[in-house]
């Protein structure tokens, strides 16, 4: 347990020696050191106000991430076992995947209105296509002996969905969703500056207008944060669904 | 039984069996060996029903309707199932109709006695909470076995069952196959690479070159567990060896 957590504080640290070289280099008014920003976000934390935001826009994650994985998992698994729903949902995926989704933030928010929904929507965008695909490739992995053993047990379609296609895909998924989740937040800081007050994007571009550094960095320090906990989740949310990957020799 | 007449499975590109006759009796044991490419998988793939054949026909078991077990050359377990849960699937296999879904065990099949008796009986119940990824090769394809074995198939195909593994687990895999076979008397049909191990698991070897069948041989020691002992195992082999040879590409 020691030896996990070493490297990774010695990480931490080595980043943090970095930020305060810079701030000694450059001056503290436009790179705050990092004590003075850790005291701004405990008190920001302490009061409770960062939290609202922080809040926000975890949930906002969170749903459309529920949301995205729900309705990628069987269109991806589909579009693996069958041809017929591959050439329907390939062609679009590919050509809607590589679009940048923030573009169309107008569009859902005339569509979807200026609240939550709107932005939970383009975070489905965002993550939706490559959630497909990887289940997708998941399913078209299956190496052909297990193919054939699902085969001579004569397995049915309940058992190869729950014992074939989704156990196979969801190594693949998880990989995907840490990938997603990283591009995810970024949009959802640029979506968070339009018709809302709060989020860590509302809250950290704020600040940035208000040439409040301190609270500025102290938001991009917590949105550092509240990412490593979403994706220290998928980690433990794959341990627990993913149980044999951790016994592999 | 396993009844084949005239049966041909061809490739796009070439290749594949034609012309294929073969007979084994209900409860008789049967190596088919070869050259690689020669077509010993095909004809195996489509006895299980994993192939479709484009000519002839084959009949397992006297109604045509036998419980067909598969054991491959690579393991093939589910790598997310445990080693019981693994078994638990051929159990249930037993119970399920040709459609897929599952029908009622036959009475009297406990499905817990049934995986930890299977697994005793092959030596590997203290691993039936493992994961496969956990496993050697040698206990991988003995679990792979007792999952086939669940379903107490009438006709059991292996297909190379043994090429993955190092000799002495070879021969301990081919012991345990040949007891199996004595006390389960389920036909048992087995394509190899391994000259000896096609004598010692069957009492009829079938030399198969370019697709067709080019000769049998009768092995009169089958199915004695000493029989890789005795000095007529090993003019069987020379035989064999010679036999094979003549079917070679290269030859």
């Amino acid at each position: 347990m020691r030896s996990r957590i070493l490297p990774g504080i010695g990480g931490l640290a080595g980043v943090g020696a970095v930020w305060w070289g810079l701030s000694l280099v450059l001056g503290d008014t436009l790179i705050p050191a990092p004590p003075e920003v850790v005291a701004v976000l405990v008190r920001l934390l302490v009061h409770g106000q960062l939290l609202l935001h922080a809040g926000a826009s975890l949930l906002r994650l969170v749903a459309g991430i529920t949301v995205a994985t729900a309705l990628a998992i069987p269109i991806g698994i589909a579009a693996g076992i069958s041809r017929t729903a591959d050439r329907l949902v390939s062609p679009v995926v590919y050509v809607l995947y590589p679009l940048p989704k923030i573009a169309f933030l107008p569009v859902f928010m005339v569509l979807f209105g200026l609240g939550d929904l709107s932005k939970i929507l383009l975070l489905f965008s965002v993550v939706v296509f490559q959630l497909i695909l990887a289940a997708r490739d998941g399913v078209r992995g299956i190496p052909e002996e297990l193919l054939f053993a699902a085969a001579s047990l004569r397995l049915g379609r309940r058992d190869r969905l729950l014992r074939l296609y989704l156990p196979s895909t969801l190594p693949q998924l998880f990989s995907a969703l840490r990938i997603s989740v990283g591009i995810g937040i970024a949009v959802l800081f640029l979506a968070e500056n339009y018709a809302t007050s709060f989020g860590m994007g509302y809250f950290i571009m704020n600040n940035w207008v208000m040439i409040n550094y301190p609270r500025m960095f102290a938001g991009i320090l917590a949105l550092g944060m509240l990412a490593a906990a979403v994706l220290a989740a998928i980690d433990a949310l794959q341990r627990i669904l993913c149980p044999w990957l951790a016994t592999d020799r | 039984m396993i009844r084949v007449r005239d049966l041909a499975v061809r490739y796009p590109g070439g290749g594949g069996i034609h012309g294929i006759h073969l007979d084994v009796p209900s409860g008789g044991t049967c190596s088919i060996i070869g050259p690689s490419g020669c077509g010993k998988t095909t004809l195996l793939h489509c006895l299980a029903g994993l192939l479709r054949p484009d000519g002839g026909s084959f009949q397992l078991g006297i109604d045509g309707d036998a419980r067909v077990g598969l054991v491959q050359q690579k393991d093939a377990l589910f790598p997310w199932l445990t080693v019981e849960q693994n078994v638990e699937l051929g159990l249930r296999a037993l119970g399920r109709r040709s459609d897929g879904d599952d029908g009622p065990l036959p009475a009297g099949t406990d499905p817990a006695d049934g995986i930890l008796g299977l697994l005793s009986s092959l030596g590997v119940e203290s691993l039936a909470r493992a994961y496969p990824g956990q496993l050697s090769g040698g206990e991988r394809q003995r679990v792979a076995i007792a999952r086939t074995l669940a379903s107490r198939p009438e006709v059991l195909l292996l297909d190379e069952p043994s090429s993955a593994l190092d000799a002495f687990t070879r021969e301990a895999l081919q012991d345990l196959l040949l007891t199996l076979q004595r006390k389960h008397r389920f036909t048992c049909l087995s394509v190899t690479h391994h000259i000896e191990e096609a004598l010692f698991l069957a009492e009829r070897v079938v030399v198969m070159g370019r697709g067709h069948v080019a000769t049998t041989i009768d092995n009169p020691l089958y199915p004695d567990a000493e029989a890789r002992r005795h000095q007529r195992f090993y003019e069987l082999a020379v035989d064999l060896r010679t036999r094979l040879a003549e079917v070679m590409p290269n030859a």
